[in-house]
């Protein structure tokens, strides 16, 4: 056969077309990645609605990629960056979630002597303590993080204690027999906020040492600096030393409201920070403080809520500055019901409030519709229209070996209408996942192998609206 | 040059009845198993991006390719091998020459198998994609007129459409596709880096007999891992930027590798010594 005699042709042939097939893929990857891009669908009204408003998310994609959109001056724009690297995924990063640590413990003072009575009992160690404080740590979004005590209990008689033998980090810290005889553990909110160059978390209710309010992290340490502290109480340790409970950094409090029940969460807006609070009466109010903690202005925003629910409040991402916006519960009216709070502040006043009751979207724009969340809320230049992103799910319902099975795909609504209420004047479907996220395939997790490349894959993309304004 | 390149053609009309039959074989197996799982009502909603990784074709891949580069050398252990191996021994010329057009082939196999792969993905996203819908659409149910959870509300009695996807979503999908072409310098580095290594390991392997064989594939099987390792550290240098420590590490352990397998196998090749 020809091919047999003059086998270096069909070699370089197999050559040629491998490496043309290859070269194809790779731009092809590179030059489709405007597929990724977020756009705006099923638009219905006047599109010039949305000038006047700012909205910027990150859609992190499972195809390792990255996608940015933003609306400014009326324009809707969307780009996508592949195999983003870390600079990139900077902005991603923003909407970094926080973490608390809560640790009962004997103080550092007292180890010592609760160490020199300690008794083994099998692995473990017993002991009784005097008192025992309780420490959290807040884990910040940046990768710092602040130890404090919240407070010290000293029960009638000694606390039971106990420590376990831990191979690879040595005797783990004294921790309470029966944690149940303890004081609750004080709730906490899993928001923090960024003003003037610091963090701020809103403390819920007051606890020992510290009243209901708003906080500053005056210092907190990075993850190394951390390390090296617990190294430095390891040193010359024997028994238990405290380090996974000592308190490092610093926090002060700035601002804590009058007669406030629950601290329900605190926004920049703006020179001044804003704080939403329960008082003693279950009034919904709102504390406009500045940076020395000064009370500024102070409204009050619904005269009876519904301490039924649960209370949470969804801070708003901050998009626009001198805005900050909440969603809170609402009542009398029952469960589920809820106050959309829009406050802006320039010139260190109150110029724009919007306060008016909030329903989840009902409806969808196709199938049926569950729960949509409220993402962003924001007012126009001129306060008089409000611009709604909210997320809505497209439901599949399915029979697979005769059971009713529920799919979900969600995507965003957009909608422009006035301030007062009324028609929307633009609605349209933002949409972020053009990978077709739905199915039973959609619901395993994303899958890293040990440095970030996919191994399996979720065709679901993680959309984050990050805060841009302080 | 040109002698290099008369060899690998020589070697590769020995190789090339067993690379087609691999590459039929292994395209074989990917249809039965993507349309059959296609079907399967468990695997609704799965893409063809998933189904892939569901019917464990990444591994297969990665044998697949593994085993292309040993059939580049086929001319060294099909029957007959030892008078082929005393033919080369007698040509003229430097011995380094066989190695290089050994590795050479390998190195073409390697990329022909790789796109064989993609040639196959697209050739396959239609009718997997035809027969998942076909499977998802039969069991779509009758939209529920009681609905018991408080937060949802019926407001439509038609079903959304199942979304159409596209070939560039489900081939952006695929990690396998990510990996294989990187949208930054360093991928691409590593992903050469550890290709070369393997295929000039592999390239070594059938000038080797009896325990030195063994020896030489338990280095060739070091090099897979470390290249692999490789492309992994990088992609972790460029997303995280950690890991530095672990790409260096892993080239040095190809170097090294590569090193003492083209330092061994030249050895015994100059002393006559091999097949």
């Amino acid at each position: 056969m020809k091919t047999t005699r003059r086998p270096g042709r069909s070699l370089a042939a197999l050559a040629l077309a491998s490496a043309a097939v290859l070269a194809a893929a790779a731009v092809f990857r590179l030059a489709g990645r405007g597929a990724l891009n977020a756009c705006l669908a099923e638009p219905q009204g006047d599109p010039t609605a949305l000038q006047g408003f700012t909205v910027q998310g990150t859609v992190t994609h499972s195809a390792n990629a990255l996608t940015t959109f933003s609306v400014q001056d009326g324009a809707f724009a969307s780009a996508t960056v592949l195999d983003p690297d870390a600079e990139a995924r900077r902005a991603d990063d923003l909407g970094a979630t926080v973490s608390w640590g809560q640790y009962w413990s004997v103080p550092q003072q007292d180890l010592a002597a609760v160490n020199a009575a300690a008794t083994a009992e099998g692995a473990e160690l017993r002991s009784r303590a005097e008192r025992l404080e309780l420490v959290y740590a807040l884990y910040l979004p940046d990768g710092s993080r602040v130890s404090f005590q919240v407070l010290s209990y000293a029960g009638t008689e000694p606390i039971p204690v106990y420590s376990y033998w831990d191979g690879s980090r040595g005797w783990q810290d004294w921790g309470a027999v029966d944690e149940d005889a303890l004081p609750e553990r004080p709730a906490v909110h899993y928001e923090v906020t960024r003003w003037q160059g610091s963090y701020y978390f809103a403390w819920m209710e007051s606890a020992g040492q510290m009243p209901a309010g708003v906080y500053r992290v005056d210092e907190a340490l990075t993850a190394e600096e951390t390390a090296a502290l617990r190294d430095n109480l390891e040193d010359g340790a024997d028994g238990p030393n405290g380090r996974a409970s000592a308190s490092y950094g610093a926090i002060s409090l700035l601002y804590a409201p009058q007669n406030a029940a629950r601290v329900l969460g605190c926004r920049p807006a703006g020179s001044l920070m804003a704080v939403l609070y329960l008082d003693t009466e279950n009034a919904l109010r709102l504390d406009l403080v500045d940076g020395d903690g000064r009370l500024q202005e102070s409204l009050l925003l619904a005269e009876q809520v519904d301490t039924e629910t649960d209370c949470e409040v969804e801070p708003l991402p901050c998009q626009r500055a001198g805005e900050a916006a909440f969603l809170c519960p609402d009542g009398p009216q029952g469960h589920y019901a809820q106050r959309l709070v829009i406050v802006r502040v320039e010139n260190g006043r109150v110029t724009k409030l919007y306060n008016e009751p909030y329903a989840a979207p009902s409806t969808n724009l196709a199938g049926e519709s569950w729960g949509g969340e409220l993402c962003l809320a924001q007012l126009d230049d001129t306060g008089t229209r409000l611009l709604l992103v909210e997320e809505v799910y497209d439901v599949w319902k399915w029979t697979v070996r005769g059971y009713e099975e529920r799919t979900l795909a969600g995507s965003f609504r957009l909608t422009v209408q006035d301030a007062a209420g009324g028609k929307p004047h633009y609605t349209a479907r933002l949409k972020t996942d053009q990978l077709s996220g739905w199915g039973w395939g959609q619901r395993r997790y994303t899958l890293y192998g040990p440095a970030g490349a996919l191994t399996q894959v979720n065709a679901s993309a993680y959309v984050d609206f990050p805060d841009i304004a302080e | 040059m040109k002698r290099i390149a008369k060899l690998a053609a020589w070697h590769w009309a020995m190789a090339r009845k067993p690379f087609l039959a691999l590459c039929a074989v292994f395209a074989a197996q990917q249809l039965a198993l993507l349309l059959a799982g296609a079907a399967l009502q468990q695997n609704i909603g799965h893409s063809c991006a998933t189904l892939y990784a569901a019917c464990w074709q990444t591994p297969a891949f990665l044998a697949g390719l593994a085993a292309a580069l040993l059939v580049a050398s086929a001319g060294l252990w099909r029957p007959g091998a030892a008078r082929t191996g005393t033919a080369l021994l007698t040509l003229p010329g430097p011995r380094w020459h066989l190695v290089a057009a050994q590795s050479a082939l390998c190195a073409l196999l390697a990329l022909a198998f790789t796109a064989w792969q993609v040639v196959l993905y697209a050739a396959y996203y239609a009718p997997v994609t035809a027969v998942l819908a076909a499977t998802a659409g039969s069991q779509l149910a009758a939209p529920a007129a009681t609905v018991y959870c408080a937060q949802m509300t019926v407001t439509a009695a038609v079903q959304p459409a199942v979304p159409a996807t596209t070939l560039y979503a489900q081939a952006a999908l695929l990690p396998l596709f990510q990996v294989l072409a990187p949208a930054f310098p360093l991928g691409w580095a590593a992903l050469a880096a550890g290709f070369v290594c393997v295929a000039v390991q592999s390239g070594c392997l059938f000038f080797h007999r009896g325990w030195g064989r063994a020896v030489s594939a338990a280095l060739w099987l070091f090099t897979c891992g470390a290249a692999l390792l490789a492309v992994y550290a990088a992609w972790g240098l460029h997303k995280y930027a950690i890991y530095a420590a672990a790409l260096f590490a892993a080239l040095a352990v190809l170097a090294a590798a590569l090193a003492v397998q083209l330092a061994w196998t030249l050895l015994r090749l100059r002393r006559g010594s091999l097949l």
